[in-house]
This record gives C-alpha cells, structure tokens and sequence, in this order.
C-alpha cells in the first residue's frame, strides 16, 4: 500500500484536482479514490464505500420481505423474512416449509413414491445449481467481521444472518437452517427408508386393490405442485445469488477446502471445493445434495421392490387364474365322485344287508321249525326230533332205525291169540282182534316184526296189522310167513302215533288156522 | 375393484362350488366307510370252517353239519351218516359173542313171564373195543314148545340198561331173533334176563348174541 506521509516521493503522477462523478477513467489516484459525489453506480472507492457502508461500517438488513434488489443486503434479506419474500432468507424458509411438506407427503404416500422421483430429480438439479450462486455469494462478500455468538438472535448485520457454525436447528441463522434442512432431509432419507422396508408387504395391498393405488395417485397430485413450486422457487434464487455475486466488492479469498475456521463469514460459507466432510455452508449444501440423492437411492430401490412385488403378482396372478382352472375343472369331477361314492354306499348297504341275512341264515332254526325258506331250516337243528322235517331230524329217524331199544308187545305176557276165516285165505270174520290196546304203548312207534307161534300148524299164513279204534281201524302192514321159516314175520308198519290201538285179521292157506302174535317195534323218536 | 380382485373372487366362487361337493364327498365317503367297515366285520365273522370234532354247540349250521371227523360219539348230521353207514356197511361183517365159545346160559324166572333174578352177563366188559350194536340174539336148548323172551341190558353191575327185547316161540330149535338195539360203548358190558311162558320147568337156555362194529 501507498505511504501518503512526508516521506511520499515524487515517483506517482502529479495530483490533478477530482475526478469528475462517477468517471470510468482510471488513469490515476484520483480516478480511483473518485469524487464524494460519485454514487453507488460508480466504480470508485467513494462509490465502493457508499455500496458496502451506510455509515457503520457494516450494511444494514433490510426491512421485512423488502422487494428492494440492489444490494448485497437486499439478496440476503432480514430474518423475520416470511416465505412471501424473495431474500434468502425467504427462500430458505421456503425451501425449509417445502422439503417438510414434502416430507409429510412422502410419509402419506410412502408406496407411491415413483412418480416422485423424477420431481426430487429436478429439485437434486436446482440445489446443485444453486452451489455455484453460494460459492459467489462467498466470494462477493469482502469486510470479514466476526461470527455471532452461537444462535443468536441478533438480525441487524448479514453476520448475523450467516450465523455461527456452531447455531443449532433452534437458531435461525443460515447455518440454523441449514442445520434444519440437514435435519429435516435426514429424517426423509430415513422416512423413505423405513418405506423401502416396508412397502414390501403394503405392495400386495396396493395391488390387490386398484383403488388404493387410484387414492395414492390422487394423494401424488397435490404433492406434484408443491415439488414443482419448489423447483421454482430455487429457479427464482438463481438471479439473486448471481446478484449478489456481481455486486460483491471487496473480495476476500475464500477458505482453504473443509477450513475448520470459524472466525470470519467466509470460513462460515466455505469454499466451492468443501465437501460433506466440512462444516461450512458449503458442506452443508453438499449433504444436502448428498441426502437427497441418497433419498433418490432409497426411492430407486424401492423402485425395484415395487418392480419385484409386481413380478411376484404377476406369477401369482397366472397361479390364481390356474387354481380357478383347475378348481372348474375339479368341481364337476368331486360331483361325479361324490354321486358314484354316493351310488357305491348305496350297494354297501344292500351288501351289508345281504351279510346280515346270510349271518342270520347260518344260525339253527328254531327246534322242529317248519320253515322252508333258508337252507338252515332245511339242515336242522341238533334238538329236533322225529317230528321234525329238517335234515336232522330224518337223520335222527333213520339213527333210530338202525339203534335203538328194541320193544315187544306183549311185553313178558301171552301172545295174543289170532284166528283166520273160516275159508282158505279169507281173513278172521270175527272183526279185528286187538293186540295193542289204546294207550299201552306211550309213544310214537313202527312195527318191525311179528313174532308167531312157530309151534302152530305148517300152513301159509297172511297177517294184517290195523292201526285206530275199534271201528276206525286202518290198514297199516301186511305180511305173509310160515312158522317154519317165517318165525319172525318181518313187518315195517307206518309210523304209528303214541297210544294208537293195533288190531289184527289173519287168513291161512287151510281155513280156520289159529296162531299167536307179538309186535316187535322200536319207539319211531 | 382390481384385477386380482376379480381373479380371487372368481376363484372364491369356484371354491364355495367345490367345497359342499367336497362336504357330501366325504359324508358319503365316511357312511361308505362306516358300512364297509361293518361288511368288513360281519363278513370276518362269518365262519365257514368246520366246527371242532364231535362238537355239542348248536348255534350255527356247521355245528349242525358236523365235521369229517366227527365220530359216532358225536350228534351232528356227519356223526348220524357214520352211523347209518357203519350199520348198512359194517367195516367187519357182523360177529358173533361168544365167538366159537360155549353160548351162555341163562335160566327164567320161577313163574310165567318172569324174568331171571338176576342180570347174566353175555359180554364182559372192555370185551369189544369198538362202539358196536346187536343184531340178534340166539336160542337154544329150549325146553319145550313155549313161548320166550330175552331182555339184553347195558352197563356195568348194577347200572344195567335194557337195550333190546328178544323173543320166541320155538320148541328147541336154535333159532335167531332180530334185535335192535342203540349204539353201545366200546367195552360195553352187555348182560341179559330171561323169561317164558311155563316157567315151572326152570330149565336154562342158551344164548349167543350176533353184533356189528361201528367204527
């Protein structure tokens, strides 16, 4: 710098009075020092000083949302700027009030994020075009003063407005906000996260009703607007911050890269080459860049689940439309089944029923059953007797014929005397001479012999048996003997029922002969 | 309503088709079951087989029938034609007791028709070893032109059992009454009492019994 003391020497140009106002010649000291009339249009340093300075030192804030648009100050804005303003500040809050809407309408639509990816697309490219705008904002701004104290609540010099690296998201300063939208974009990234984890299970919801994903497309519209509006209003930042480039003077060097300084605005703003790893107001842009393009990440992979759910519908729709198929298919079929099985009961129980019968046909009959249905009433039962007509009781008979008790009437008595007629074979004519009386012999019975009197004259002889009373005699045997060959007469009489009387008649080949007789029979049970 | 919607509800109304069939299915499946398995039971109790040997029951037809190895001791129709059989067609002819030994002599009692006072045995015990039946009885040695009866009894002494009756009216001539009688134990002991009708001679006769096996 010049030294304008006594020691100055003669080695610069002569002085030539003031440059004219607001001159663009720039030839020497005067042109550059300038006229005190010279205004902020010039390019002096009376008209850098009234263009940084309005007496203090240090540029005042602007009223709230002021329109004004000429100075560095005017770009920035005031702290109570609302999002009706154009300042910074304004279009921070405006960014602040838009990323949480966003947030919440991502929140409401977590499945239906798609259609909002090319929206956060366009945002990503605004923010990063608005690096550039911040790095110049950094550059233009030359009087370094000291950063304020941690959230301070002070809105008079654009150092406060900056802020403290050390401000919080309960501040309000540039690096309070930028905290916030830190803030507010990592609970999206871990919004859209939990969303990416757990659209897997909404999706069949969502695809199993086409009107839920009519309500997400109707919830998406009203979201599209407030991403655009967004879009816009960082588009509407861009000529400020070129403003507010152009208008810097007074430069100051910018930070080295991920400067941990903090002592002056610019180690506050950073430097264009600051990364996420820095903590300057470029950094923070920088992670904000990067949170959301991971939020893009999140929303691309949900992308893909979304993809792989509607795969998945896709082979379970083919399977369902299978299933009906063969559901259609199987119906029919499970009917005839059902008829065919209901047919075959049917049977089983006429089997069952003709089981049973053939079960029941293997018992014995009733003792002496005159049935003649079953085969069983035709066999018999073990306690029939001879008066039976079952198998068994024919056998019982015939077992009697053979073995058993041997009977004679008169029994340990005289033999009962039997004369024939008077002429050659003519039978006794003197009625029927009783042998058995009625009731003597107490059961049912057949005649097998007649022992006669083998002493009696050698003649022929013929013997009838008669069976009933007197009067009522039936002819029941014959036989013809000689007494000496013919002892035992033989005689198979019908059966004869119990207590019958047996009569006799008798003729001989020599008229008049006379004989005695005994039965010799066996009981017929 | 969706697509998939539309799918499931077309599949839903497929199934509530399916399942009353599937319900009557296996309703009918289940009585068919229950019936077959009833046919199952009756049909394992149906027993064809032969009752065992000589067997007393007398519930179903085969014990009725019999078995082939059913004997004459038993009841049953096979044991009645072993019987029948034996008698018509005797293994062994008919024999005679005593065989070719001294016939038996038995005395009437001492009035008309009056039997012997006591049981004279004509076979002794465990002499037959076979179930066996008398076919007649022979007389001989009668005193005189009278008439004759010969009761045969079963049993051992004191628990005698008529079996036959005999009887005759000869005058000395040997000569054979048929007899019938049951179907006597193996080793049954046969003995017999006699009478006539002039008893007041007491003169003995002599007896031998004819017989067949059956076995």
């Amino acid at each position: 710098m010049a030294n304008w003391g006594a020691g100055f020497t003669n080695s610069l140009p002569p002085e030539s009075g003031i440059a004219s106002v607001n001159s663009s010649v720039n030839t020497s000291f005067v042109d550059v020092i300038g006229n005190k009339d010279d205004t902020i249009a010039g390019t002096s340093l009376v008209s850098l000083v009234k263009n940084v300075t309005a007496g203090t030192g240090n540029p005042p804030v602007n009223s709230v949302d002021s329109a004004a648009n000429v100075y560095v100050g005017d770009v920035i804005g005031n702290k109570d700027d609302t999002v009706a303003g154009t300042s910074i500040i304004s279009l921070e809050k405006q960014i602040l009030s838009s990323v949480a809407t966003t947030r919440t309408d991502i929140s409401a639509i977590a499945v239906s994020v798609a259609p909002i990816l090319p929206a956060i697309s366009a945002v990503a490219v605004s923010v990063a075009v608005i690096m550039p705008a911040l790095s110049s904002i950094a550059s233009g701004i030359s009087s370094e003063s000291p950063v304020p104290t941690a959230d301070s609540a002070d809105n008079v010099y654009t150092s406060d407005v900056v802020g403290n690296k050390t401000d919080t998201v309960a501040g309000n300063s540039l690096v309070a906000i930028g905290k916030q939208i830190l803030a507010s974009v990592t609970t999206i990234r871990t919004d859209i996260s939990a969303v990416a984890v757990s659209v897997a299970p909404i999706l069949p919801a969502v695809q199993a009703n086409g009107s839920a994903i009519a309500a997400v497309a109707v919830s998406v519209a009203p979201i599209l607007p407030a991403i655009s509006a967004v879009a816009v209003s960082v588009a509407a930042i861009m000529p400020a911050l070129s403003s507010i480039a152009s208008a810097g003077g007074g430069e100051t060097p910018v930070p080295t890269a991920d400067s941990a300084d903090n002592v002056y605005t610019s180690d506050v703003v950073g430097n264009k080459t600051d990364t996420v790893a820095g903590n300057s107001l470029m950094s923070y842009s920088k992670i904000v860049v990067a949170d959301i393009s991971s939020v893009a990440t999140s929303v691309q992979a949900m992308s893909s689940v979304i993809t792989s759910v509607a795969d998945f519908f896709s082979v379970l729709d083919a399977a369902i439309t299978s299933v009906a198929t063969s559901t259609a298919t199987l119906n029919p079929a499970i009917s005839s089944v059902a008829v065919s099985v209901s047919s075959a009961n049917t049977t089983a129980g006429q089997i069952m029923t003709s089981v049973s019968n053939v079960i029941a046909d293997l018992s014995v009959p009733a003792q002496n059953s005159a049935d003649n249905v079953y085969e069983r009433d035709v066999i018999g039962n073990k306690t029939d007797t001879s008066a039976g007509n079952s198998l068994y009781s024919f056998a019982k008979i015939f077992n009697n014929y053979f073995h058993v008790q041997q009977r004679v009437y008169p029994n340990l008595a005289t033999p009962v005397a039997v004369t024939a007629g008077s002429v050659a074979w003519t039978l006794t004519s003197s009625g029927f001479t009783t042998v058995a009386a009625a009731g003597v012999i107490t059961n049912t019975f057949v005649i097998d012999y007649v022992a006669a009197n083998t002493t009696a004259s050698t003649v022929g002889y013929q013997l009838n048996i008669y069976a009933g009373d007197a009067g009522s005699e039936v002819l029941i045997g014959e036989g013809s003997f000689s007494p000496n060959t013919y002892a035992y007469c033989p005689m198979k009489s019908s059966v004869v029922p119990s207590s019958t009387r047996i009569s006799m008649k008798m003729a001989s080949s020599v008229g008049g002969q006379a004989n005695q007789f005994k039965l010799v029979y066996h009981y017929y049970n | 309503m969706g697509y998939l919607d539309g799918k499931l509800s077309s599949v839903a109304v497929s199934v509530s088709v399916v399942l009353p069939a599937l319900d009557a299915l296996a309703i009918s499946v289940s009585a068919l079951n229950t019936v077959l398995n009833q046919i199952m039971i009756s049909v394992a109790n149906i027993d064809l087989n032969a009752p065992t040997q000589d067997t007393a029951n007398n519930s179903l037809q085969r014990d009725v029938i019999g078995s082939k190895i059913d004997t004459v001791s038993g009841n049953s129709l096979y044991s009645f034609s072993v019987l029948a059989d034996k008698s018509i067609f005797p293994n062994i002819g008919i024999q005679v007791w005593p065989d070719l030994g001294i016939m038996v002599s038995i005395t009437p009692g001492g009035t008309a028709w009056a039997t012997s006072t006591v049981f004279v045995q004509i076979i002794a015990s465990g002499t037959i070893g076979s179930p066996f039946v008398l076919d007649y009885a022979v007389i001989d040695g009668a005193y005189s032109d009278e008439a004759y009866q010969l009761d045969l009894y079963s049993g051992t002494s004191g628990a005698e059992t008529l079996i036959a009756t005999a009887v005759w009216s000869i005058n000395g001539i040997y000569q054979q009454a048929p007899i019938k009688t049951p179907v006597l134990a193996a080793g049954a002991r046969v003995s017999a009492k006699f009478a006539s009708s002039a008893p007041a001679f007491g003169y003995a006769s002599y007896f031998k019994v004819g017989y067949h096996l059956i076995s």
